[in-house]
C-alpha cells in the first residue's frame, strides 16, 4: 500500500467506514510510515470537531419541537389538495405562444447569422494568392468568342500587383 | 484499485425515527402502514408522519437552520410523499425514499434562495470587510458548532450532503446512497473526499484564526 491509498483509507477510518481487512492493511502501513501517522492524527482532530456538531442540532430540536406534530397541518393540506385536484393545473396558452415566438425568433436569428458568417468566410476564402488580371487584356471582353470559362487568354499575375500611374487603381 | 466495503453492521438506519435499526427489508408494521397509505388511508399515513417527522426535521435543519422554513419543508416533504405514494416500491424501505424527497426539496429551496440572492439589487456582499482592530472579531463569539457550520458551508453541495448524512446524522452508507440516488461506491469515495475537504477547510480556518490572533497581539 502506498501513501495515497493509505490516505484514502484514513479518510474512511476516522468515521469507522473501513472493513476489517482494510483496517489491517492501513495499520500495517502506518506502522512503517510516520507521515501517514501524522496525517491520521490531524484527520482525527478535524473529525472530532465535526462530530461535536452531531449532538447540537438534535438537542435544539428536542427543546423546540417537543410535543408538536406537523401531522395536523399535513392532514388538513392533504384534504384541501384533494378537494381541488387539478384546478391549478391550467394550460397557459400565453406562455406557450410566447415560447413559440421566442423560439422562432431565435431560429431566424441563428439562420441569418450563419448565412452572414458563410458569406464573410466565402469572401475571405476567395482572396486568391494569385489574382487574375482582366484589365491587362481589355479587348477580351469585347471578343464575342470569349467565354468566362475560357482561361487560356487570362494572365495570372502575383497578388497585389503594383499600381502603375497609367493604369490607376484596378477594380473588378 | 481499492475495494469498497459493505456498510457497517452497527450503522444507524432510517427505518425508525430515532432508534437505530439495521435492515434491508422493511419491518412488518411499516409494510402495513405503507400499504394502507398507498390505498388512501389517512390514519396509516398519519402514523408514518409521526414516526418520521422528527428525524426528517433534524436532517432538514442541518441544511436549513431556520426552524420555520425547516418545518415548512417537513410538511411539504410529507405532502409530496403522500402525492407520490403510488410511485413508491413497497418492497423497499419507506425511510430512505422519504429522506430522498426531503433532501431534494431542501436543495430545491436552497437553490431558489441562492438564485433570489443573485438577482437581488442590494446584497451584503459590498460591506467593508476590513477588520477594525478596535472592534473585537465577531468570530470569537462563535462557538465551536457555529465554526464547524461555517466550515461545512465551504464544502461543495454534493460532498457536504454525504458528510452531513453520514457523519452528523449517522446514516449508513447504503442509506446515504439511496437518499442521494448514487451507488455505494460513489458515496464511499465522496465521503473520503468530503472528509479531506473538511480537514483542509478546518485547518485553513485555524491558520486564519492564528494569524488574526497574532496581528491583534501586535497591537
Amino acid at each position: 500500500m502506498n501513501c495515497a491509498d493509505a490516505k484514502y483509507f484514513i479518510h474512511l477510518d476516522v468515521g469507522d467506514d473501513l472493513r476489517t481487512d482494510e483496517e489491517l492493511l492501513l495499520a500495517g502501513h502506518m506502522e512503517r510510515c510516520a507521515e501517514c501517522r501524522a496525517y491520521h492524527a490531524g484527520m482525527t482532530s478535524a473529525m472530532s470537531a465535526l462530530l461535536s456538531l452531531r449532538g447540537t442540532s438534535s438537542a435544539d430540536l428536542l427543546t423546540e419541537s417537543a410535543g408538536q406534530s406537523v401531522w395536523s397541518i399535513v392532514s388538513r393540506e392533504m384534504t384541501r389538495r384533494r378537494a381541488t385536484p387539478a384546478a391549478n393545473r391550467k394550460f397557459n396558452l400565453q406562455v406557450a405562444a410566447l415560447s413559440v415566438c421566442s423560439l422562432s425568433l431565435a431560429v431566424v436569428m441563428i439562420v441569418q447569422s450563419l448565412s452572414s458568417m458563410r458569406a464573410s468566410s466565402y469572401a475571405t476564402d476567395s482572396m486568391p494568392s494569385m489574382s487574375v488580371s482582366y484589365p491587362m487584356d481589355r479587348e477580351l471582353f469585347s471578343d464575342p468568342q470569349w467565354h468566362p470559362d475560357d482561361s487560356s487568354r487570362l494572365m495570372f499575375i502575383p497578388s497585389f500587383p503594383p499600381m502603375s500611374p497609367e493604369s490607376g487603381p484596378q477594380s473588378f | 484499485m481499492l475495494r469498497m466495503s459493505e456498510p457497517d453492521a452497527e450503522d444507524q438506519s432510517l427505518d425508525a425515527a430515532d432508534s437505530p435499526e439495521s435492515s434491508e427489508v422493511p419491518s412488518a408494521s411499516e409494510v402495513r402502514l405503507v400499504h394502507g397509505a398507498r390505498n388512501g388511508d389517512h390514519d396509516a399515513f398519519g402514523e408514518l408522519v409521526q414516526r418520521y417527522e422528527r428525524r426528517v426535521l433534524k436532517v432538514i435543519r442541518r441544511f436549513v437552520p431556520d426552524q420555520e422554513f425547516a418545518t415548512d419543508l417537513v410538511q411539504e416533504s410529507f405532502l409530496r410523499a403522500w402525492e407520490r405514494m403510488e410511485q413508491f416500491d413497497p418492497s423497499r424501505r419507506f425511510g430512505p425514499w422519504l429522506f430522498r424527497l426531503a433532501v431534494n426539496l431542501t436543495y430545491d429551496h436552497l437553490r431558489k434562495v441562492r438564485r433570489r440572492g443573485r438577482w437581488a439589487l442590494f446584497t451584503d456582499a459590498g460591506e467593508d470587510r476590513t477588520p477594525d482592530p478596535a472592534v473585537a472579531d465577531p468570530r470569537k463569539n462563535l462557538d465551536l458548532a457555529q465554526e464547524v457550520q461555517t466550515v461545512l458551508a465551504e464544502i461543495p453541495e454534493a460532498y457536504r450532503t454525504v458528510l452531513i448524512l453520514r457523519d452528523l446524522e449517522g446514516f449508513c452508507t447504503s442509506d446515504v446512497a439511496t437518499v442521494t440516488d448514487r451507488s455505494e461506491a460513489t458515496i464511499r469515495w465522496r465521503l473520503a473526499e468530503a472528509r479531506k475537504m473538511f480537514r483542509e477547510a478546518w485547518e485553513r480556518r485555524e491558520r486564519r484564526a492564528e494569524k488574526t490572533r497574532l496581528s491583534q497581539d501586535e497591537f
